[in-house]
């Protein structure tokens, strides 16, 4: 029962992620795109740490960790790049 | 008790999925960038953070639980940052807002200080104009536009119109800069090149005051009140340095006494502060029913004397 609530989260989180991509090809602008990478970012986190208990290795705990350090990298440097970019007008 | 554990574990990660659908629906849905990223930070770091709290629960084990409190700490230290990184860079780029909000005091700011800057370069003579923009360089953080070199400029322009003025103004940038040597010096010259004219002797004692350096502070007030016995206000200064320093308590007190006893026009700004600087003579002194004798007529004065109520409140608490 537990493992069918599982999938059932993970089926749902998917779905998020769609919604997510939906905004990061919908934009209009460069930051909303950053966000949604972001949000993208978090729920393949959520996803990998529920695959951790469905699979039973918890080596997948450490790569939830890695995953989130990156993402908050990957944000800083959007944002250091926006501000580079709009010093110019 | 192990279905127990995974129940409870199963149902903390679908209260985080649900706050994931929360995060995500938003994101889509909302109207501006500025929300959307209130929407995604909240949610996000409360959907992630649960979904990890039940995996450590369904594991039970001590390494697990440590690495989901390793990702909760690190998710609830970046996303604001993040956050707010974004949103600044956001609204630097002008990324518009979805037209409904009535508050945007940063670019009401910036309004000003274009219309201040538009001001003093179309209207050479305009001095009024070139203080509020030194006030403005100087008062905000460099962030939002802030700059004592601008101020500095705008400052030595003000000194080709009116050379007293223009020293007098640097001279607050450079205290403001905590350059007092300097700030010093164009004090005196301001006093220099007015003749002498008591609005730049009252600066120049205000900067004294304003260092803690009373004695200096002192001397000025005097000099001002012995040239011209109609100088009240320069014998309230006298008194209010004295008060400050705490040297010469009972000096301090005469002096304002007779400042009380001269009976200045009843609107006069100085007299609620003359009593505030009376009771500071009695609270240094330990005599604590003057000082809040005096604080009532402070008080009375001017209602919304900050400093009084203060002190009001610490002999309150005693």
């Amino acid at each position: 029962m537990v493992e069918n609530a599982l999938y059932v989260a993970i089926i749902i989180l998917s779905f998020c992620s769609v919604l997510a991509i939906v905004r990061f090809v919908k934009g209009p602008t460069l930051p909303d795109r950053v966000t949604a990478f972001d949000l993208f970012a978090a729920i393949v986190i959520s996803i990998i740490a529920i695959y951790s208990v469905i699979s039973g290795n918890t080596a997948f705990m450490d790569v939830a960790i890695l995953l989130s350090l990156i993402a908050f990298l990957g944000s800083m440097s959007f944002a250091y790049f926006l501000f580079r970019s709009s010093k110019d007008n | 008790m192990e279905l127990l554990q995974e129940i409870i574990s199963t149902l903390f990660i679908i209260l985080g999925v649900v706050f994931m659908m929360i995060a995500a629906i938003g994101i889509l849905r909302l109207p501006d960038f500025y929300i959307r990223m209130s929407a995604i930070t909240k949610a996000g770091t409360m959907g992630v953070g649960l979904i990890v709290v039940g995996i450590a629960v369904y594991f039970n084990e001590l390494l697990i639980a440590t690495k989901a409190f390793v990702i909760i700490s690190f998710m609830l230290l970046t996303a604001p940052v993040a956050a707010h990184i974004i949103a600044r860079a956001a609204y630097r780029q002008g990324v518009s807002f979805w037209g409904k909000n009535l508050v945007d005091e940063l670019d009401d700011m910036l309004k000003k200080r274009d219309e201040l800057e538009r001001v003093a370069e179309n209207e050479p003579a305009n001095i009024d104009a070139r203080i509020k923009l030194i006030d403005y360089y100087t008062g905000i953080p460099p962030v939002l536009g802030g700059s004592l070199r601008k101020a500095v400029l705008v400052a030595s322009d003000i000194k080709d119109i009116d050379r007293a003025e223009g020293h007098r103004a640097l001279g607050t940038v450079y205290s403001l800069d905590r350059d007092y040597v300097m700030a010093e010096q164009e004090f005196q010259s301001a006093v220099e090149e007015s003749g002498g004219s008591g609005r730049y002797r009252y600066a120049l004692g205000q900067f004294y005051q304003d260092i803690d350096w009373y004695d200096k502070a002192y001397a000025i007030f005097e000099d001002i009140y012995t040239s011209d016995a109609k100088e009240i206000r320069a014998l309230f200064e006298m008194g209010k340095t004295a008060a400050l320093s705490g040297v010469d308590l009972e000096k301090g007190e005469d002096i304002l006494n007779r400042y009380l006893n001269l009976q200045p026009p009843p609107g006069d700004h100085y007299l609620s502060e003359a009593s505030y600087f009376m009771a500071l003579i009695f609270h240094k002194r330990k005599e604590f029913i003057m000082a809040r004798e005096y604080l009532g007529k402070a008080l009375e004065y001017d209602p919304g004397n900050s400093d009084a109520v203060n002190l009001l409140n610490i002999i309150r608490k005693k």
